[in-house]
């Protein structure tokens, strides 16, 4: 009776020391798990901040690049990629009235079409599918599935469909841009009454580009197609970029000093998710 | 009467001392046993809301994968449906896993747009798409092999599922691919896969949800099918996302809403460290 009464008080502090014991044990594994997620979040801040570091350092190489940015926090250790593609040197292409992709190759510039084509416009009329056409799509050239059928045009243009000319088309001289998406088929005459940049995504065509007295500078950029203009006005002056080559008629007047759409610096193209 | 050796006041005096000293200690016992288990609540419910957390700022990082308005959708009101707002299949299978009513889903889309192909030559025979496939940038030696891809078109997205995993690229091949339903990209019409000129590969698309047991899933999709869904996190009773996008600058994000009671959540907030443009620079600029 009386040992048990005596061991009874050691029981219950054994007991209690036991407990205390599962208590820092538990203590210890649960904040070490937690410990592990919270260097997971740091190390991602981390990675997160770093990875477009690079692109505000001078010294980048041009063209496409990509590169790492690493986190170590605890025993978590984290890495996120990034990609961008950087404008390459353009001071060759800004001295030539005509760029062509196929020679300039990665000096061709890049331009911001999301500055070019917004404001988007809406179709003049309802969208249709591709009808015929007086030209041969190049194959690797941009387009769009809708086309918007024009006859007239009095406003600038900025259309994420094709746009078809099928008639002679007068641009009233309060009109700077014409742009597409995709590809421009002007079949007829298209006469200018002022300087203007004509821009398709795809290719342009133009059948015969005219205009009243005024020597005007027009500016004719297909971003991943050609340009081919059949008969032009010699009074006009033309500055051309092309992806995929020029087709202009002989007698055409070309213009180095026309300035070509806002450049696009660099065009950051994702990052990977943290590994 | 009483044993030998002891009194009787020796006796009570004995069992009083270890009556409160065993009561004493009994208590302790109770209370650290209650905090040991207030502690486990407590350290349970960090556990889940920080790796929720991690779950779905890995969400809001996978939509920065690419810079254009395409990957990341919110299924209100536990209706997980695919952009054509047909119901995805877990929304009518198993009862246990069909998300919990009253919470939201998520569903964010990874692109790898370093290994971006180009098409030329296309030829379209009914919902399928034939067409020459080039590297953009530089020969894929050797990468993932990818079945899901985004196709970009001037006014939108189509989700193309290759015939066979490509896994490396390093000259222009013919591919076959096919299109159906998909989580992310918009529906078109068959006459726009001939207008697809840029692909980019998809490295994963998956939905974030809650099941009615309370655990968060995470559902891989492929075109129409979900090809996978795991149980990540046990106990979650909140789970609702919220799009927020800022007034003065091009950023966007996601607000969280977590908790693993009814009573209590916490508020997270995440925000893509891209801008959204639309994607006529990638489109339109070459190479």
């Amino acid at each position: 009776m009386d040992r048990g009464i005596a061991a009874f008080p050691l029981v219950v502090v054994l007991s209690f020391a036991l407990c205390a014991a599962a208590a820092s044990w538990h203590s210890f594994a649960a904040s070490s798990m937690n410990s592990m997620l919270m260097h997971g979040l740091l190390a991602r801040e981390d990675v997160d901040s770093g990875v477009l570091e690079p692109l505000t350092q001078p010294g980048i190489t041009d063209g496409f690049q990509c590169w790492d940015a690493d986190s170590t926090r605890g025993k978590i250790e984290l890495s996120r990629g990034a990609c961008a593609r950087l404008n390459s040197d353009n001071s060759l292409a800004a001295q030539l009235p005509i760029l062509d992709g196929t020679v300039l190759g990665k000096s061709f510039p890049q331009f911001d079409y999301n500055s070019i084509l917004f404001p988007l416009s809406a179709c003049p009329s309802a969208p249709i599918g591709t009808p015929n056409l007086a030209l041969t799509l190049s194959p690797s050239a941009a387009r769009s599935p809708t086309s918007c059928l024009q006859t007239g045009i009095t406003t600038s243009i900025r259309l994420l469909e094709n746009l078809i000319l099928t008639s002679d088309t007068n641009v009233s001289s309060a009109v700077p841009v014409v742009a597409t998406a995709g590809f421009l088929d002007a079949q007829a005459s298209l006469i200018v009454a002022s300087d203007i940049q004509i821009i398709a995504g795809g290719d342009l065509h133009i059948r015969r580009l005219y205009s009243g007295q005024e020597p005007h500078a027009i500016t004719l950029i297909s971003g991943t197609g050609v340009v081919l203009i059949e008969e032009v006005d010699p009074k006009l002056r033309l500055r051309v970029a092309a992806w995929l080559g020029a087709f202009l008629p002989a007698g055409a007047t070309l213009d180095s000093q026309i300035p070509l759409p806002k450049p696009l610096a660099t065009q950051v193209l994702g990052l990977s998710i943290p590994r | 009467m009483s044993a030998p050796g002891y009194c009787l006041p020796d006796l009570l005096v004995s069992i009083l001392v270890a009556g409160i000293i065993s009561t004493a200690c009994a208590k302790l016992a109770v209370d650290c046993s209650q905090s040991l288990m207030n502690a486990q609540r407590e350290d349970r419910r960090t556990a889940i809301l920080l790796k929720s957390e991690i779950l779905a700022g890995d969400s809001v990082r996978a939509n920065d994968t690419s810079p254009w308005n395409i990957g990341l959708r919110i299924h209100k009101h536990a209706k997980i449906n695919f952009s054509d707002g047909s119901l995805n299949p877990v929304m009518q299978g198993n009862q246990t896993l069909r998300p919990k009513s009253g919470t939201d889903a998520l569903t964010s889309a990874a692109l790898v747009t370093k290994h971006s192909i180009l098409l030329v030559n296309s030829s379209r025979h009914g919902s399928r798409l034939r067409a020459t496939a080039c590297p953009r940038w530089q020969p894929l030696v050797a990468t993932p092999a990818y079945k899901s891809f985004l196709g970009l078109l001037p006014d939108g997205f189509i989700e193309l599922i290759a015939d066979q995993r490509i896994s490396s690229l390093q000259q222009c091949r013919t591919l076959s691919f096919s299109f159906n339903r998909s989580m992310i990209a918009g529906t078109s019409s068959p006459e726009a896969l001939l207008s697809i000129r840029a692909l980019v590969p998809i490295s994963h698309i998956h939905t974030l949800y809650v099941d009615r047991r309370g655990q968060l899933r995470l559902i891989s999709h492929q075109g129409q099918r979900n090809i996978e869904n795991q149980p990540l996190v046990e106990g979650l009773n909140k789970f609702t996302v919220k799009q927020w996008r800022a007034s003065l600058h091009p950023l966007s994000g996601i607000s969280l809403l977590i908790g693993t009671s009814p009573r209590e959540a916490v508020n997270v907030s995440f925000a893509s460290r891209l801008s959204r443009v639309p994607s006529f620079n990638f489109l339109l600029n070459r190479p």
